[in-house]
């Protein structure tokens, strides 16, 4: 009972400072870089999706990596199961 | 998962062939309108996670799978050094629109193949006795 | 207003996830949950993340936690006796003591699997891959189980308060390296 009161008021104060910091952050981050994107992708890449435009153009690395993450997530659940054999 | 319900069973075998094609769709559509390689890679990942539900005993060969997810990753690198970062390679609208295309199925492949691995492994290499 | 009943909605959900007894009730409270916050992101204008999160959140985490809330049920018990004793078979066949076992797993949501055995204790011991193991000579029963099973302490009560006749000995051992076989 001890344990869950002092975890209700850990949890209380972590989601009352959350939204006292955030609570008039602006939607979108950076407006700018935004209207950039928004501004530049047709002429830069020939796409009418800006967001294929983006995550293929602009921020190659970030398809890559994610790409790799995956790679090196397939290999450690082969490596670290029971059975070592391969099919 | 030894017995099936027939409902299930029959449900998601008349399914089947229209995930595959809403799969291949998001993929190929990708550079248009909203979804990509990832997205349908992971919707194409489903279709065979849906295949276990149906046909609980039936593993996959999954040694091939793991091949071609490496090539494909080594192609997913390659293609853009090559056309992104080299300042020779003309950027036309049609090389454009060919390097969208690629890359999405290129992505997708990968990522249906990665997560199919996942799967068929947790349910068929784990846990010893079933 | 949408938007915000939807994600008092979330919170409701992820609360309820937390607070039910049984883990296949609060797999498909997550996946609701993933549900109605793709749902949140096409209202925000993200139809990318949208489809991400159904396919993910909602297809295969859901189908990945419950081949593994399948695949953690499976409880085997090895139980062996000694092949001379007489009355080993109408303990076997139908016995009180076994029948009682199963339904408290059964309680607890496990599915037993009870494999009999002639070997002795010590190979099985040694060798085989097992949740409990029952050894039964002459009117005594030795129930061996891992030290890290949390499953034990429930079932020690269970066994003393109903069977308390029977002269049972718990006992505990440390697991050695037998997840490689």
């Amino acid at each position: 009972m001890k344990r869950r009161i002092i975890t209700l008021i850990f949890a209380a104060t972590l989601a009352a400072l959350v939204l006292f910091v955030n609570f008039d952050a602006p939607l979108v981050a950076a407006p700018e870089i935004a209207r950039f994107y928004l501004d530049h992708f047709n002429a830069d890449t020939h796409t009418q999706n800006a967001v294929a435009a983006i995550y293929l153009n602009y921020r190659v690395f970030d398809s890559i990596f994610e790409t790799l993450i995956l790679l090196v997530s397939v290999s450690a659940v082969v490596n670290l199961s029971w059975r070592r054999s391969d099919d | 998962m030894t017995d099936n319900s027939e409902i299930i069973t029959r449900m998601t075998g008349l399914l089947y062939p229209f995930i595959l094609l809403f799969g291949f769709y998001i993929i190929l559509n990708g550079h248009a309108s909203p979804g990509g390689g990832f997205q349908g890679g992971a919707v194409l990942a489903a279709v065979f996670i849906t295949r276990y539900l149906v046909d609980p005993n039936r593993c996959i060969r999954l040694r091939t799978l793991k091949t071609a997810e490496k090539i494909l990753f080594v192609c997913i690198i390659l293609y853009p050094t090559f056309f992104l970062f080299s300042a020779t390679a003309n950027h036309t609208e049609l090389m454009n629109l060919i390097y969208l295309i690629a890359m999405n199925f290129l992505i997708g492949l990968k990522v249906c193949s990665g997560f199919t691995i996942i799967f068929f492994r947790f349910a068929f290499y784990e846990g010893g006795i079933l | 207003m949408t938007t915000n009943i939807l994600l008092i909605t979330l919170v409701v959900l992820a609360i309820i996830a937390l607070n039910t007894k049984k883990l296949r009730r609060a797999v498909v409270y997550l996946g609701v949950f993933s549900l109605i916050s793709s749902f949140l992101y096409l209202l925000y204008g993200a139809p990318d993340v949208a489809i991400a999160e159904a396919v993910i959140g909602t297809t295969i985490t859901t189908v990945l936690y419950l081949v593994a809330l399948k695949k953690y049920q499976i409880f085997t018990i090895y139980f062996c006796s000694d092949p001379n004793d007489p009355n080993r078979r109408n303990l076997t066949n139908n016995s009180p003591f076994l029948n009682s076992l199963e339904s408290f797993l059964v309680k607890r949501e496990m599915e037993p699997q009870i494999i009999y055995s002639e070997k002795p204790i010590k190979t099985i011991l040694t060798q085989d891959k097992f949740d409990l193991a029952i050894c039964q000579t002459d009117q005594k029963f030795w129930i061996y189980g891992s030290v890290d099973d949390y499953q034990l302490d429930a079932l020690e009560d269970h066994l003393l308060t109903n069977h308390g006749d029977l002269n049972i000995h718990l006992i505990r051992y440390t697991e050695g390296d037998d997840n490689e076989a």
